[in-house]
């Protein structure tokens, strides 16, 4: 299971509660040095990679395709 | 009398051997020799712990007397401070400000410098705004301090640090060289003045650990310009995410975090022997304390911020030496916290303290019993002598 590290300055109460309930294991923190990428977009940093997309969803929803092209 | 207040960022108490011979996350000695040098002739308080975290909270401490946490995060000097600085400048103690410490010139930090007579300003360490060229620097070193498109101008562009120590060849050319020279300068020029206050803010040892020879080599058998061995790690765990690192990596985070030690102890020293040449002892109190520390691995962290706040970071190292005092090398177990640097120093200048500081005055000279303590710290024991 990847870990995703995510940014309290990045991420909104809803999408917050939404990773945590996810089955990912999330690490949340006050700021994860990446202030240029938290100011212009979304962001998750996975396994250590950063990862951008239009919102958090699409990320999470890109690790999803992710693991299942492993999968394959 | 005068004041000299020096604080040297992130410096571990741990690291010098004034506090134990080998710092907990190491095997072998860093050497501070000249850090030693002046712990023979200062008093060395055991239990000094930092107030605000991190970095500008504590700069409000001593020169405000305000313990803001946790009525306040990280913000400017306000209007109501009533500033070291301020204070003295209203009885004619000139007084300076030699630092490259950013953070003031930032925004939300504005009021520390300002009440300073004079200030000088050594630029360009960590994000400092300096430098805009070269677009791309040396792709290797980009890489060793974790940073991310260079051609963006968003705040925090770890390149940027890469800009600014482009030109840089030797070890002269670093902060910690160029702070202290300064400070050196600064009090030989000034001799004349009838009291003088010079607080010296080196931003050494805070990250990036990026280390000139001979220190980088100094304690470790790694090539310290290895691409795969970083300079500024994240913050965070050290066993997951981006701040993972692995135990070769931590090993030479460890020994560059080392080696600024010894580096910026030897250019302490010059300001060392300025003192003595301009034979300014018996006129002139010092202070060298820090900020806070900085997790290498202890309790499986890396930096600060996140971790909880145990003593590796918040306890520091204080010392201070007083013409009057009697405590020559000696160590005091009392209490003591970082905002008790603003009464202490005042009182050493016989200017009033303001009744609504935090601090409580622990001026060395008050120290004569074997244990005793500031008032109003519940955990220490012994009587402070009545002046």
């Amino acid at each position: 299971m990847p870990l995703i590290e995510c940014c309290l300055n990045n991420v909104s109460a809803d999408t917050r509660a939404a990773i945590a309930n996810s089955d990912e294991q999330v690490r949340e923190t006050i700021c994860l040095d990446r202030c240029g990428e938290c100011y212009d977009q979304s962001f998750l940093v996975v396994d250590g990679e950063l990862r951008t997309g239009k919102s958090h969803r699409n990320i999470l929803q890109s690790l999803d395709v992710d693991d299942q092209e492993a999968e394959i | 009398m005068n004041v000299l207040l020096i604080s040297i960022d992130s410096l571990r108490r741990d690291f010098l051997s004034a506090y134990q011979e080998t710092p907990d996350i190491v095997d072998y000695e860093v050497e501070t020799k000249n850090l030693d040098r002046f712990a023979q002739r200062a008093t060395i308080y055991d239990t000094n712990y930092a107030g605000s975290l991190p970095c500008i909270p504590a700069r409000r401490e001593w020169l405000a007397g305000v313990q803001e946490f946790l009525w306040r995060s990280w913000g400017p000097i306000e209007p109501f401070d009533e500033t070291i600085p301020r204070l003295t400048r209203e009885q004619d103690i000139v007084t300076q400000l030699v630092t490259d410490h950013y953070h003031y010139f930032q925004h939300g930090a504005r009021g520390y410098f300002e009440d300073f007579s004079g200030f000088d300003f050594v630029r360009g360490h960590e994000y400092d705004a300096w430098k805009t060229a070269p677009i791309e620097s040396d792709q290797e070193f980009l890489d060793q301090i974790n940073a991310r498109s260079p051609e963006s101008q968003r705040f925090l562009n770890r390149a940027v640090y890469a800009r600014n120590v482009e030109e840089f060849d030797d070890h002269t050319d670093f902060f910690s060289a160029k702070v202290f020279s300064s400070a050196a300068d600064w009090i030989e020029e000034n001799r004349d003045w009838d009291q003088w206050f010079t607080y010296v803010d080196s931003f050494d040892v805070h990250e990036p650990f990026h280390c000139p020879e001979p220190y980088a080599s100094m304690y470790t058998d790694e090539d310290p310009t290895d691409v795969d061995l970083p300079v500024w790690p994240y913050y965070g765990r050290v066993n997951e995410g981006q701040s993972e690192l692995s135990e070769c990596e931590l090993d030479f985070v460890r020994s560059q975090f080392a080696g600024k030690v010894t580096m910026v102890d030897e250019q302490f020293g010059k300001v060392l022997d300025r003192l003595d040449k301009e034979e300014l002892w018996n006129e002139t109190m010092v202070i060298v304390t820090s900020d806070h520390g900085y997790f290498l691995g202890d309790h499986g962290w890396i930096g600060k911020n996140d971790p909880p706040v145990y003593d590796v970071l918040a306890r520091t190292p204080l010392m201070i030496w007083h013409p009057d005092s009697e405590r020559e090398g000696e160590h005091v177990d009392a209490l003591t916290s970082a905002v008790d640097l603003y009464p202490t120093i005042l009182e050493a200048f016989d200017v009033e303290v303001p009744a609504h500081t935090h601090g409580q005055s622990h001026l060395p000279v008050d120290w004569v019993t074997a244990t005793t303590t500031a008032t109003g710290h519940s955990t220490a024991t012994g009587e402070r002598r009545s002046t």
